[in-house]
């Protein structure tokens, strides 16, 4: 092939080169990021930060005990909500709905989904907090639902969609009701793609921050109930993070730890067992 | 229809409209909220860039600036990186590489835009100063884009991460577009003598580039939107920017920075008000996005 | 011969469009009726109207009376007794998603609210038993349906079908996408089902409506052209269409 001029060799040299780099750029924050949690994040690790409430500023020690504690409650108490909701709505977009309205639907769904998450906690702060005049577990778990939703209806209606019709057929062939066929026999059939739905939505909110800011609000104390504030891993650390103390630091990497391994967790198990 | 028929059905369509609901929700109590802040300076609201809780004088200027400029920005650095990795991956790279490619940009979707800013901070702020931030100031100073005197937080640094954390938007559905382009164009244009470059200059981009731009567009809805990790390294100062590399401030980081000390009614309505700002340019980027998107295909 | 199902000027159609036009036809009880016919000539329409699948299609319509047993099928508001005393084979095997072979069977009698886990237990084996697929798959009951072969799946539809104790059996094409093989089982099947359900088969393949089949009916273009025994369809054909039909399909 010496019929390639020089020119455009040295033109497709040029864009093996660039074209690597440019791997080379996705990957590198990828794998500094990963390697700044584990490293900072192990260092960070102690039975006290799971166990102990965070120290004043300035003093050693101390724990993230009580954002543990409040990203259980926020994350199940917002599932608690969500999943319901999320899953039903999907099951009419998918099951009930004629053409047109289920479109309209899907796509409100995804205006949503598309919604900056920091406008949920705004909303939430708006129609929540200011007439019950106290941040609380309650606002925040709100606040990831509206997050949560969309997500979980939109991958149940897909994951129902690709339920093959003769499925449905053959199930009301039988004379079954269409909502018990769908309870009992769509939705077992999709429930693969629904649970990996879920799921992921759930991680997804677990490390959601900027929601909380004005609904959960952030506490250095246990929540003894929903209706008072609570902090959360990701509230740890944003705030801890940006702060000037040696000791907040150390906690803020060592609840990214735990959150970078839940969040990862959950997105090896779905892979693996539902190959999303 | 059976009751347990009646029941079922009115529960999945009570569920969906919850979602409408919300969307109207949301926008009317945001417009609603805002209308003090509205009522008070007008549309000099907009126009004005001063932020003074003390005084209670309001202005959104400066953040809508940062926000659009840190995101546009951030889309033009995320963009050629994205795609050429993707082009990298399905045209050059052997077999094994392109599998380890989509559990990349899902790792890489997957964390926290909280951890990214925490990360930001302690490991790519330092670098970026040391090794970008000063070099540009020394040898550029004389232009105001890069005047002043670089001390981390800042817009350029911003805009860096915001292009990190879109980066993976971007990738997958360019490798997706990659994809569906037919093997048999490509391989046509190699067998008649065109180099690779050639021919996926000719044959993959065109049939690529709608999948693209869509992609942009959907990651500049992220990136509009993005709070934590912007909010941590930007340094938040209100003002107009002039510098990259000095700190700046946008509609999310105004917000979040302001969680704990909005008190006032009219705070409270500037806040909320700047929220509606955002609600609407984000619900109309994605809007677009989504178009382009159903377009090319995907859904 | 006794009637089982009765058509009375029997139209129907999707929309603007109709399939059917002024169906008379009389299916008798415990016989293989074979519906044949030309591709898009409605034989699935038809077949549909029996069990009131029909409507599940948007925008379907039908005039006209369908009796079961001497009742007017469309008469009642709710379909689903209908459907139960009225099975449905498809023309590809459609085994439910995530459940063994068991609960397969077992499903309809469950969501009929049966609770009596030995009863069921019984019927499965007896409806497994009826559709030749016990011996198969007695030992892996656990299985998943969708891990069979095509045609054990089509027995299992079969079996699914019969657990809740039809007494007709609507076939649509059961075989078109099973082997030789498999095909010739279901065949042996229908036949020895017959004793028991009337059975309502839709074909195109004129040699498997000689195998299995009592009567006959030809339908053109949605309308009935020729009913009668089959033997007797086959040999001497009354309707020149029916003829040509058959006698190119019986070329190959
Ligand atoms: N859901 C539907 N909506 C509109 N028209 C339909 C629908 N189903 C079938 N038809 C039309 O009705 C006519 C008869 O279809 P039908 O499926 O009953 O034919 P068939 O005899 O079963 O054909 P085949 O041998 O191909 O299965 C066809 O013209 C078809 O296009
Ligand atoms: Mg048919």
């Amino acid at each position: 092939m010496n019929k390639i001029s020089i020119k455009r060799r040295i033109l497709n040299v040029i864009f093996y080169v660039l074209s690597a780099i440019a791997l080379l750029l996705l990957v590198t924050p990828l794998v500094s990021i990963f390697s700044a949690v584990l490293i900072e994040g192990v260092k960070a690790l102690s039975w006290d930060m799971f166990t102990k409430l965070p120290q004043p500023p300035g003093s050693k020690g101390g724990g993230i005990a009580n954002a543990i504690q409040g990203t259980l409650i926020l994350v199940s108490l917002s599932s608690a909500i969500s999943i319901p909701i999320g899953f039903l709505a999907g099951i009419f977009m998918s099951e009930y709905s004629e053409n047109g309205l289920s479109s309209f639907l899907k796509s409100i769904t995804e205006i949503l989904s598309g919604i900056p998450s920091i406008i949920a906690g705004l909303f939430v702060f708006s129609v929540v907090v200011l007439p019950m005049g106290t941040f609380s577990a309650l606002a925040g778990a709100l606040a990831l639902s509206v997050l949560s939703i969309p997500l979980i209806a939109r991958a149940t209606e897909s994951a129902l969609a690709s339920v093959p019709r003769d499925i449905r057929e053959a199930a009301l062939a039988l004379g079954i009701p269409r909502w018990k066929a769908i309870i009992w026999i769509v939705v077992r059939a999709a429930s693969g793609g629904i649970i990996a739905g879920i799921m992921l939505s759930i991680a997804r909110v677990a490390g959601e921050t900027a929601p909380l800011l004005f609904t959960a609000f952030g506490s250095q104390y246990f929540a003894k109930s929903l209706l008072e504030p609570v902090t959360a891993l990701p509230l740890v650390i944003y705030v801890y993070g940006s702060s000037p103390w040696e000791e907040w630091v150390r906690l803020a990497w060592g609840a990214s730890l735990l959150l970078v391994i839940t969040v990862t967790m959950i997105s090896v198990i779905v892979k693996e067992r539902y190959g999303k | 229809m059976s009751l347990g028929e009646r029941l079922f059905r009115a529960l999945t369509e009570a569920s969906s409209y919850i979602i409408l609901f919300l969307v109207i929700a949301i926008g009317y109590s945001l417009l609603l909220d805002s209308l003090p802040v509205f009522t008070k300076f007008g549309i000099w609201f907009l126009f004005s860039s001063e932020w003074d809780p003390v005084r209670q004088i309001f202005g959104a200027l400066p953040a809508v600036i940062g926000t659009l400029e840190t995101s546009v920005l951030a889309l033009v650095m995320a963009t050629p990186v994205a795609v050429g990795a993707a082009l990298f991956v399905h045209e050059i790279s052997p077999a094994p590489i392109m599998r380890l490619f989509s559990p990349i940009i899902d790792a890489l979707a997957s964390i926290p835009s909280v951890i990214y800013g925490l990360w930001g901070l302690f490991f790519l702020m330092p670098l970026l100063k040391e090794w970008v931030m000063r070099p540009l100031n020394e040898a550029l100073g004389f232009i105001p884009l890069f005047s002043g005197s670089p001390q981390g937080p800042s817009i350029l640094l911003a805009s860096v991460i915001l292009a990190i954390m879109i980066l993976p938007t971007i990738a997958s559905l360019t490798l997706e577009a990659l994809k569906m382009v037919p093997r048999e164009l490509v391989e046509g244009a190699l067998a008649l003598g065109a180099t690779r470059w050639e021919a996926v200059r000719i044959t993959i981009l065109p049939h690529a580039s709608e999948s693209i731009k869509a992609s942009m567009m959907l990651a500049l809805a992220r990136a509009l939107g993005e709070t934590m990790a912007v909010t941590m390294v930007i340094g938040n100062t209100y003002k107009l920017p002039v510098s990259l590399l000095e700190p700046g401030v946008t509609i999310t980081s105004i917000i979040a920075n302001s969680y704990t000390e909005a008190t006032s009614e009219l705070h409270i309505s500037a806040l909320l008000a700047l929220g509606f700002i955002l609600l609407l340019i984000s619900v109309v980027v994605n809007v677009i996005s989504r178009r382009l998107l159903g377009r090319v295909g995907h859904e | 011969m006794k009637e089982k199902i009765r058509l009375e000027h029997v139209d129907a159609g999707f929309g603007e469009k109709q399939v059917l036009y002024d169906i008379n036809l009389i299916i008798p009880e415990r016989k293989v009726t074979v519906i044949m016919g030309p591709s898009g000539s409605g034989k699935t329409t038809l077949l549909r109207l029996l069990n009131r699948m029909h409507e599940e299609v948007r925008g379907a319509w039908i005039r006209g009376k369908v009796f079961l047993d001497g009742l007017d099928i469309y008469s009642l508001r709710d379909p689903t007794p209908v459907r139960r005393r009225v099975g449905m084979i498809f023309q590809r095997p459609n085994p439910f998603p995530k459940m063994s072979i068991y609960e397969n069977v077992a499903i309809g009698l469950k969501l009929y609210g049966v609770k009596d886990e030995e009863f069921i237990r019984q019927k499965v084996r007896e409806a497994l038993e009826a559709a030749a697929l016990w011996e198969e798959v007695k030992d892996e009951l656990d299985k998943p349906g969708t891990a069979l072969s095509g045609g054990q799946q089509q027995r299992l539809c079969i079996a699914r079908a019969l657990a809740v104790e039809p007494d007709v059996l609507l076939m649509d094409e059961p075989t078109s996408a099973l082997d030789p093989i498999s095909t010739s089982k279901i065949e042996l099947l229908i036949r020895s089902l017959s004793k028991k359900y009337t059975i309502v088969l839709v074909t195109h393949n004129v040699q498997q409506a000689a195998r299995v089949s009592d009567y006959a009916g030809f339908i053109h273009k949605g309308r009935i052209i020729e009913f009668s025994l089959t033997a007797e369809m086959l040999t001497k054909p009354k309707n020149e269409l029916t003829e040509r039909f058959i006698s190119r399909r019986a070329l190959g």
